[in-house]
């Protein structure tokens, strides 16, 4: 029955989406410029060089990857801002349901609305111009168990930096910071496999390749093994739920309630 | 005449007003500044990054140099975040001044009301931003070798200016479609994701974008043209020589349909 109760915090955020009719309308608009833009820079970067791949290989990668990073995003930072600023926090905190089990489920419902209006029509896209490909039954399988996980990561994620705001006050520079670092060490901007050795082995050092680029591996087959790329998965769902318990134990000490 | 340079006059003087008081209100947000220039630095650097990464791959991106391609990205994000300083603060003219109802005290005032929605913001965390991207000129110039005449300098000066009224155009266009819509956050939204187009040279577009890109969200004068002209690389000879005008067009342009949409207005009432 207790899922019932966290069920409704996802009916909200899936709502929300269906909502605003605009914003839906301009994430597909974004999409698909973020597409076409990804599409042209690697076209005259393949063009103007030999690489690694020849550029069929490389547009199937940067499209799959403008999938996941525009399906997957997650935006904890600016709802925690606004509340903290304005001292409506305090009615989040009321209820008898943890602040993180309402966000992780809150964004769990805004996501899905993500993943279902701006990740399937870009992967249509992607299959049908960009040569992306459709994998076999179990790699499909796989891959879905991927971006579950890639779904979880991007929300703990943002819960983790987000949980910065009660000293910061302010959620939109922290979540502009977090969303390039992430855009450029997940494989989001560039095949992770063009990037040279010593670069990478720094970029494995963070969460963010097991986010893009390890789901990546697995729609395209490439990956060595696909249980090894969900085990990097749940080890960093671990980690970043230490860490931001850690950061909200801190917090909650921290907390200032202003004006009421 | 004279009456226009009073006019003008007042409206700096009452600038500088705004500008004080908006800077009292600032201070008290510290971090909020602090932390908004660090993560737009850190989103310079990423792109940085990236054109670094990309250029372990290759030599050049169709004809152009990683370091003419660092001048052609400081010389449009110096151009856009200059604007964004003085004329940022349009881009909320739907969600804070018509919905809320605000829009209804400017036009109590005596003033134009688009120079007070400009005039109530600054957006003082790009300024950072626009250093690090003059830098980047001067730095990419030199490593190029750049030893630019007079004439050079002028048109540089020259274009910048009419770039940050291009961009201003764009971002008032778009913004105005708020009268109707009610809304500018999500054209706006579409507008910062176009605005990375600037940052390589307009030919690997398809022609629709290029298109695109010198019409209605005109951005190849604020970055692209000037940027060649000063770097000597061949082609689009005429576009490249009315750069330094075309930012007064465009801003007219843009400011016909803000009053258009003025003139649709109906105050919410709140």
């Amino acid at each position: 029955m207790k899922l019932k109760k966290y069920l409704s915090f996802t009916k909200v955020g899936l709502r929300e989406g269906f909502q605003y009719r605009s914003d839906a309308l301009s994430g597909i608009g974004a999409t698909m410029i973020s597409l076409v833009l990804f599409y042209f820079i690697w076209k005259a970067i393949s063009a103007s060089g030999e690489l690694a791949q020849p550029f069929s290989v490389i547009i199937s990668y940067v499209a799959l990857a403008r999938v996941i990073d525009n399906a997957t995003s997650a935006d904890l930072e600016n709802w925690i801002g606004d509340r903290v600023r304005k001292g409506t926090i305090v009615n989040e905190l009321k209820k008898p349901i943890s602040l993180k089990k309402q966000l992780y489920f809150y964004q769990l419902g805004k996501s899905s609305f993500k993943m279902i209006v701006r990740g399937i029509p870009a992967l249509i896209i992607g299959i049908l111009f960009l040569n992306v490909g459709v994998p076999g039954l179990i790699n499909s399988f796989y891959f879905i168990i991927s971006m579950f996980l890639t779904l979880n990561l991007a929300i703990f994620l943002s819960y983790t930096t987000s949980m910065i705001v009660f000293w910061t006050k302010v959620g939109w520079s922290l979540r502009m910071t977090r969303s390039m670092v992430a855009g450029l060490f997940s494989g989001a901007m560039i095949p992770l496999y063009l990037v040279p050795d010593n670069i990478r082995a720094l970029f494995n050092l963070t969460p963010f390749p097991s986010m893009v680029d390890g789901p990546i591996s697995i729609y395209q087959g490439t990956a060595e093994n696909v249980f090894s790329v969900f085990g990097i998965q749940l080890m960093w769902l671990v980690i970043l739920g230490l860490l931001s318990e850690m950061l909200w134990r801190k917090a909650k000490k921290k907390l200032t309630v202003q004006g009421g | 005449m004279r009456e226009k340079v009073g006019t003008m006059k007042k409206y700096v003087r009452i600038y500088y007003l705004y500008f004080i008081q908006y800077m009292k209100s600032r201070l008290i947000y510290k971090t909020d500044f602090v932390l908004g220039a660090t993560a737009q630095l850190i989103s310079m650097v990423v792109s940085l990054a990236f054109l670094t990464l990309v250029f372990t791959q290759i030599e050049s991106l169709q004809g152009w140099t990683f370091n003419e391609m660092l001048f052609l990205a400081g010389f449009g994000g110096t151009v856009i975040f200059a604007q964004n300083v003085f004329f940022f603060n349009i881009i909320r003219v739907g969600e804070e001044y018509i919905i809320k109802g605000k829009m209804d005290r400017f036009l109590l005032r005596p003033l134009n009301p688009l120079f007070q929605v400009y005039a109530d913001d600054v957006h003082d965390n790009n300024i950072p931003k626009v250093i690090a991207n003059l830098a980047l000129i001067f730095y990419a110039g030199y490593q190029i070798g750049l030893t630019p005449d007079l004439l050079m300098i002028t048109y540089a000066a020259f274009s910048m200016v009419s770039g940050m009224l291009v961009a201003a155009s764009i971002y008032l266009l778009f913004s105005s479609t708020a009268f109707w819509t009610g809304t500018s956050r999500n054209a706006v939204w579409l507008i910062f994701r176009l605005s990375n187009f600037r940052k390589y040279p307009i030919d690997i577009f398809a022609l629709a974008i290029q298109g695109l890109l010198v019409t209605l969200v005109p951005l190849a004068f604020a970055s692209f043209f000037p940027a060649s002209f000063i770097l000597g690389k061949e082609g689009f000879e005429a576009w490249k020589l009315i750069t330094p005008f075309v930012g007064p067009v465009f801003f007219y342009i843009a400011y016909r349909f803000w009053k258009l949409g003025l003139s649709n207005y109906s105050s919410t009432g709140s």
